[in-house]
């Protein structure tokens, strides 16, 4: 069963999706659902023997192209709507065992094409008001197959994170006539002790108010608002800064690094958001080699994030990292 | 990069898509040797000027 159930406390939907509890948790390597298929041995969920790069949808979706009516009936202040949606699984590479940090630029260049299709395709349709691309690395961020993926979540109605970010970013149009993630880029290059890499196309930092300690966001120098407006110049350059970033926090703990990273971009609901600038955000969950950043009372109950470090010394520790 | 997608419809009627590098695009060939005869990148030696 699957609906979206409406919090009228804080104003958000939250999706009930029961069939989740069934899917595929921990599969020995040799049953991977996402490997491809070998002759004469069980059929995984890509037929081929061999791949590059594969889209499809998920299994246990959290949305559903052809939604159920919910199995509950809404009233005025417990509102209910049928979870409709597209979410897909994108695989990285045919290979068990690597991770997306692993592969060379010309995979990810390969990825951040898919990531621009995938974006424009499921934008196109009219019931799809945002594209959400996202990747869950690791067991302690809840990932429950080895194989690298990421995914995309096609909402049906603008998710409030983002929601959040295009009143602010609006409210700062209106009054100051400028973008702010534009300013946001310009401070950080300016102070530059935040920064960790930079090319000619994008620029990675912790910022200012970083909520995790190794939290990287990575900014488009040019005011863009979707991963459609990208050059191809552009494309590459997101996978060059992609590469460096993830190998850093690979050899930060000599561990391969968990993290979730999420990219934010224009809603494609066919309206303007030139107050709107694309960009992607890493929140990796350890402090240090062997302690975990956990969203406890505060995070969780007040939401409001205690951050034990200082962005600035983050940022120069990742800095004189190799990749 | 030009990127070739195949999209075939799975038994349960999910779709699924296959991406990968269309080779049969060529890409733009930097010509080996300039005209004057010079391989590209590599400095003529003094004795052979």
């Amino acid at each position: 069963m699957s609906e979206l159930r409406w919090n009228p406390v804080l104003e958000e939907w939250v999706v009930t999706a029961t069939h989740r509890q069934d899917r595929t948790f921990f599969p020995p390597p040799d049953f991977c659902p996402i490997c491809p298929t070998k002759k004469g041995k069980f059929e995984t969920e890509i037929p081929s023997e061999n791949y590059d790069i594969v889209v499809f949808e998920n299994k246990f979706p959290s949305f559903n192209r052809n939604a159920s009516v919910p199995a509950i009936l809404g009233d005025e202040l417990y509102k209910v709507k049928k979870s409709r949606g597209i979410c897909e699984v994108i695989v990285y590479t045919p290979e068990h065992n690597t991770t997306l940090a692993d592969q060379s630029v010309e995979q990810i260049h390969k990825l951040v094409y898919v990531w621009k299709d995938r974006y424009e395709e499921l934008g196109s349709h009219k019931f799809i008001k945002y594209v959400f691309i996202f990747e869950n690395k690791g067991e302690v961020i809840g990932v429950t197959l080895h194989h690298p993926h990421g995914q995309i979540y096609s909402f049906s109605y603008i998710p409030p994170k983002i929601q959040k970010e295009l009143l602010s970013s609006q409210k700062y149009m209106n009054k100051l006539k400028k973008c702010l993630f534009c300013d946001i880029l310009d401070k950080e290059i300016k102070f530059k002790k935040r920064i960790v890499y930079t090319n000619k196309s994008f620029t990675a930092f912790i910022p200012f108010f970083a909520r995790y300690p190794y939290e990287v966001h990575i900014y488009a120098n040019r005011h863009i608002q979707a991963i459609s407006d990208f050059t191809e110049k552009e494309c590459l350059n997101l996978a060059k800064i992609l590469k460096v970033i993830m190998k850093k926090y690979d050899n930060l703990f000599e561990m391969s690094f968990p993290y979730i990273m999420v990219m934010h971009q224009k809603p494609t609901d066919g309206k303007k958001y030139n107050n709107y600038h694309w960009h992607i955000e890493f929140y990796p969950p350890y402090r240090t080699k062997n302690k975990i950043k956990f969203l406890a009372g505060c995070e969780s109950g007040a939401g409001t994030f205690i951050n034990d470090t200082m962005a600035e010394e983050k940022a120069k520790e990742l800095r004189k990292i190799k990749w | 990069m030009k990127i070739k997608k195949t999209k075939i419809i799975k038994a349960d009627g999910r779709y699924l898509v296959y991406y990968e590098e269309d080779k049969s695009v060529k890409k733009n060939k930097v010509p080996l040797f300039t005209k004057e005869g010079n391989q590209r990148g590599v400095r003529r030696r003094k004795s052979n000027v």
